[in-house]
């Protein structure tokens, strides 16, 4: 078998290094290169969600947006759901539990949650839930302003109530927050 | 009694043979040194010391009825690392308002209206299984408050699917209804509702908690912009603001400060590691 010459490996080699150098190059130029935004809708998006309890086990990205249409979702899939993927971190300790599980239009969740917004027309059902901890759970937030000197306390009792919506057809999470005010 | 070939003697000019497996090594080393300097997967995450939260942005102190910037979208990873990476945008105000307690943290009082993107890990620190898209990536799009009685909430939009683009992140106080701000997030449109607290600060960044795992490769910030209180004309940010961190990680800072209104509000970067 006749050999490949050792200047054609090298050859070759050094061709993929640039073809490699250029790749990445392109890579990072595309993200560089800001096109400006686009025109704002002015109609309010209705979120998918993300996956969360699957109803009777059946995955469906449907968005229903009708009112009195009944609930994919049961009480069943809701418990199931904590029972298969666990509740928020609790404090050392904690037996948290489900205190309520509730199919109600997106306006009295409103309610419940002192006027957050749900992502669903007023008369829509959605799943509220609502689970007693206490919970010691990260949440995203802003650093404290320069010039404002922050010495909070290291000792947190936890976050007593943490409340979850889900769409009642999907199952998908639509939000989640703190139910202290409870 | 052997006898030196003359050509094996240290002349200044190796065999031809040598050259070329010298060339070839050469070459080969230089092509897989590329692809791992290149690709920056091949270093290891460090750990670090975030449980109080970490961050690398920029603070601008003024009342505003809005904000916007445009945040590049790129590959965050959480893993198992049980905490979170976040690039995003923030409107904040009442702060020592003890309307506004923030949860888990005693005694600091603050509201505000968040917007960007950001990892779950699976598991996470927050739910198991939040956040998963069909294709198995734990990356969202979201949209988060914490209003004057009316504790945290947290908004999942999206599942990513498309990373190398810019999204734009805009928080605006809604026109016609001041307790209800218009939250923008890659193309949707949101409110925050039931929140009527004064804006005092703007902040951009990028924010880690946890103590190892998560990875934001290099991100950047454009296109900042304020909307006055006084005409709510848009403006573009012409000043540099006051840095928060960096932490490092993450790390970060002006690639392009804002220079007047001619360059578009600036260009700031962060990510988690020290080599992006």
């Amino acid at each position: 078998m006749r050999r490949v010459p050792l200047q054609v490996i090298g050859f070759f080699s050094l061709v993929v290094w640039v073809v490699a150098v250029l790749f990445f190059q392109a890579a990072d130029s595309g993200a560089q290169q800001n096109p400006g935004p686009k025109p704002k809708s002015q109609a309010i998006t209705y979120p998918a969600g993300v996956r969360a309890i699957t109803p009777g086990g059946k995955t469906t990205a449907t968005i229903v947006l009708t009112p009195g249409v009944p609930p994919s979702v049961t009480e069943t899939d809701v418990r199931a759901y904590f029972a298969t993927y666990g509740f928020p971190q609790t404090v050392p300790g904690a037996h948290p539990i489900i205190e309520k599980i509730l199919f109600i239009t997106a306006k009295q969740a409103s309610e419940l949650m002192h006027g957050e917004s749900v992502g669903r027309p007023d008369n829509v059902l959605v799943c509220y839930v609502l689970l007693k901890g206490p919970f010691q759970i990260a949440i995203s937030g802003p650093a404290i302003p320069p010039g404002h000197n922050a010495s909070p306390s290291s000792n947190s009792s936890g976050i007593t109530r943490i409340e979850e919506v889900f769409d009642a057809y999907s199952g998908n999470m639509l939000l989640w927050g703190t139910a202290d005010y409870h | 009694m052997m006898r030196m070939n003359p050509q094996n003697t240290f002349s200044g000019r190796r065999p031809s043979g040598e050259r070329n497996v010298c060339l070839v090594l050469l070459a080969f080393f230089l092509t897989v040194g590329s692809f791992v300097a290149l690709s920056g997967t091949a270093d290891a995450q460090p750990a670090y010391s975030c449980n109080g939260h970490c961050y690398a942005g920029i603070d601008w102190p003024n009342p505003v009825n809005g904000a916007e910037t445009n945040i590049s979208i790129v590959f965050i990873t959480c893993g198992n690392c049980g905490g979170f990476v976040t690039n995003e945008m923030w409107v904040i105000g009442n702060y020592g308002n003890h309307a506004c307690p923030i949860p888990n943290t005693p005694n600091v009082y603050l509201c505000w209206i968040e917007a960007g993107y950001s990892t779950w890990g699976v598991p996470n620190a927050h739910f198991s299984n939040s956040c998963i898209g069909p294709n198995g990536i734990a990356n969202c799009y979201f949209w988060a408050d914490n209003r004057p009685n009316g504790g945290y909430h947290e908004h999942p939009t999206a599942n990513i699917t498309q990373y190398g683009v810019y999204a734009d992140f805009t928080i605006e106080r809604n026109s016609t209804s001041s307790p209800t701000w218009d939250v923008y997030v890659n193309g949707g449109h949101y409110q925050s509702t039931s929140n009527n607290f004064p804006v005092s600060d703007i902040q951009i960044g990028e924010e880690l908690y946890g103590t190892g795992g998560a990875n934001s490769p290099y991100t950047l910030w454009t296109y900042n912009r304020w909307r006055s209180t006084r005409d709510n004309s848009w403006n573009f940010q012409g000043n540099s603001g006051s840095p928060i961190g960096p932490y490092n990680p993450p790390y970060g800072g002006w690639l392009h400060p804002p220079a007047g209104s001619s360059n578009g509000g600036g260009t700031f970067w962060a990510c988690t590691t020290s080599n992006c």
